[in-house]
């Protein structure tokens, strides 16, 4: 999903780019819960009549199921955030707090989309700069990746106010 | 570029990778799906093969061509591979290439898991099929491994028990792998009650699974240790219970016959609505009977056992609550005839094969009925109607589903129309020769010929002959199948973007999968 929003601190517009997450972290544990109650029920059963091999590989599945949950949920908090401020394009990125921080120099960067015609492509989604390039929006489809193009492209384009002075002179 | 922190999602220009290592690396839905369907159509010829030897065999009474212990070998062979080796991959292959599609997500929600899961598969089956070339042959008690007679097998029974194990595991991972994409990366605005059919038949699916594996993987390991470390879980000489046996496995077994036909079901309701050039008629109770059959299958498992013995009222139960199926079952067959009904219909080849879905696997569902019945069943009871009853749900059910997906989604995802006049005779050659082979088993059985057994009575010979002749004519068929596919893939007409005039779905009318951006939550503030 892309959004963008006002730093309220900074005053800058940000675009933040989130993978859609669809159910919350306490769906997710009632998700795995459930599952692991069933093959508990079921294992259970079954060992009660001496068939006791089921239930361990009852459990190890709920712990794959539980942690595969969690890693799932956890990815999806991913969270890219790029905002310009005069002639620098940052775009950080990270969990709960940035962990991955870059600056460009905005009039030297342009946004490419490779936009695949094949729809189950989605594409990609890349600034570049000084030969080097840097993906953006992993986490979203090609819909929202043609958003976001759309977004950057925007902010890029953006006069910045050291270049006003200058034509202005 | 000036950065603050090195980030990992710093690239050079790359596309996928080259040659083989993009295949055994990849995490991309779309590649792994590919290798899924790849494998099931090898597995299918193999598969088939041991069918062909089966019905060679049964060509005429007496011995042929091969010896007994390898026939049954064949016969267990073939079911294993039929149901983990090709219905369940193409199922796999198909989820993974349209249900991320079919949310709005980018890829699934564990993409190295998913390379995993794929990747056991390979080695599962070398594993079991390399037991046909071990000492004392492989496997050779039947695909449900009774007990005490898969204990009296050849050593080659470890390695058996350890390819079904990996099957498993990569089911496993499958599944969860699926129920986190669907549950947590659905586009926004997409609730439950939206997604196509196909997702909810997966998702319950995938439940299923999750439910039922462990007491597949906990059973067969209680015949390992039976067989190799001295335990008697199911050996009778040591105090065991061989009927527990069947109905451990029975319990993972008949959810798992719900497993290999609920995928079907949803490609039913996409491709019917399509030609029909109208609504799926009752979405909502076609969720609740898919949900209802998954329910009922728990409680079902003793109608596949009821020649061992057991109490009257557990007879009456397990009769009835089979019967029960047969309402959301109804409901479903009911639910697509009335989307049908007064639609601009055409019969492109997708559409064919939907269609013989529906007429075959209700032909298989009323042979299904019957064999409900107790005091009927005790008569049926491992007779070829048994037989005739499988192959129609599963032939004309599982198989005719994954090959009307095949040409309903393959100009999708290769960009080209494929041959629809060698569709078209792909579709009536195969229905022609399936009932050829598979019809006769229904007359067979009923007069008491035994299945599993290479020889039989004269009075058998005509249909068995007859049904030989089915068998060859539709395993050579299949090719056809394959020609289309390359054909396809090479090049041939170009598809528009919707392809099929009357299809809906994310995955046609827009060129990507996510048009949903109505966010109930605004997002934090972030730095």
């Amino acid at each position: 999903m892309v959004s963008k929003q006002v730093n309220s601190k900074t005053g800058q517009t940000q675009i933040i780019v989130r993978a859609n997450k669809s159910m919350s972290w306490r769906a997710n544990v009632l998700l795995a819960a459930s599952l692991g109650a069933l093959s508990a029920v079921f294992g259970g059963i079954i060992a009660t009549g001496g068939f006791w091999m089921v239930l361990p590989f009852a459990g190890l599945e709920f712990l794959l199921v539980f942690g595969c949950l969690s890693v799932a949920y956890k990815k999806l908090g991913y969270m890219e955030v790029i905002s310009r401020a005069g002639d620098t394009l940052k775009v950080e990125s990270g969990y709960d707090s940035p962990v991955s921080s870059s600056e460009l120099p905005a009039h030297w960067t342009k946004v490419e989309f490779e936009d695949p015609p094949s729809a189950f492509e989605v594409g990609r989604l890349r600034l570049k700069c000084s030969g080097q390039s840097l993906e953006i929006g992993q986490a979203l489809n090609k819909q929202e990746k043609r958003e976001l193009y759309r977004e950057v492209l925007h902010c890029l384009q953006v006069e910045s106010p050291r270049l006003k002075v200058l034509r202005s002179v | 570029m000036s950065t603050a922190a090195a980030g990992h999602h710093e690239h050079d220009d790359h596309g996928p990778a080259k040659g083989w290592t993009r295949w055994l690396y990849t995490t991309n839905h779309k590649d792994i799906g590919t290798l899924y369907l790849l494998f099931a159509l090898v597995m299918f010829f193999i598969g088939g093969g041991m069918a062909l030897i089966i019905r060679a065999e049964l060509f005429q009474p007496g011995l042929q061509l091969v010896d007994p212990l390898f026939f049954n070998s064949m016969t267990t062979m073939h079911a294993l591979v039929m149901i983990f080796g090709v219905v369940m991959p193409a199922f796999v292959g198909l989820a993974n290439w349209m249900i991320p599609m079919m949310i709005g997500g980018p890829d699934m929600a564990l993409p190295r898991m998913n390379n995993w899961s794929f990747w056991i598969m390979p080695f599962a089956f070398l594993l079991l099929l390399s037991t046909l070339f071990m000492e004392g042959g492989g496997p050779a008690g039947g695909w449900t491994l009774y007990a005490p007679l898969s204990l009296q097998g050849p050593d080659s029974f470890a390695f058996v028990i350890f390819s079904i194990h990996f099957m498993g595991i990569s089911s496993v991972m499958g599944s969860i792998n699926i129920v986190a994409t669907i549950f947590n990366m659905r586009a926004p605005g997409m609730s439950l009650m939206q997604m196509p059919l196909f997702v909810w038949t997966w998702l319950i699916t995938a439940y299923l699974l999750i439910a039922v594996i462990p007491v597949l993987a906990g059973a067969v390991t209680m015949l390992l240790t039976d067989r190799f470390f001295g335990t008697s879980f199911f050996n009778a000489a040591g105090g065991g219970d061989p009927v527990m046996y069947q109905h451990i496995f029975w319990f993972f077994g008949h959810p798992e016959v719900y497993i290999l036909i609920l995928p079907a079901f949803g490609i039913i309701s996409s491709i019917i609505p399509t030609f029909a050039r109208k609504p799926l008629f009752g979405y909502a109770s076609m969720v609740y009977a898919t949900a209802s059959i998954a329910f009922l299958s728990f409680i079902v498992w003793a109608h596949h056992m009821f020649t061992v013995g057991m109490p009257l009222a557990g007879e009456m139960f397990f009769m009835f609550a089979t019967m029960m199926i047969s309402v959301p079952t109804g409901v479903k067959v009911f639910n697509w005839v009335a989307t049908m009904w007064r639609g601009s219909m055409t019969f492109e080849t997708p559409m064919l094969f939907a269609i013989g879905f529906l007429v075959m696997f209700t032909i298989g569902g009323l042979s299904g009925l019957m064999l409900a019945i107790t005091p009927a069943d005790i008569q049926y009871h491992d007779t070829y109607f048994v037989v005739a009853h499988f192959h129609y749900v599963l032939v004309p059910g599982a198989i005719y589903s994954i090959m009307a997906a095949t040409y309903y989604w393959l100009p999708k995802w290769t960009g080209n129309m494929y041959d629809e006049k060698w569709g078209k005779i792909h579709f009536w050659v195969s229905t022609v020769f399936l009932n050829v082979l598979f019809f006769p088993m229904h007359f067979v059985g009923l007069a008491g010929m035994p299945r599993r057994i290479p020889d039989y009575n004269l009075q058998f010979a005509d249909w068995n002959a007859i049904a030989t002749i089915g068998a060859f004519g539709f395993g050579f068929s299949q090719l056809i199948f394959v020609y289309v596919i390359f054909k396809c893939i090479k090049g041939g007409a170009k598809a528009t973007d919707e392809v099929w005039d009357g299809a809906e779905g994310l995955e046609w009318t827009v060129p990507s999968p996510a048009p949903y951006h109505t966010f109930e939550k605004p997002p934090a503030q972030y730095s």
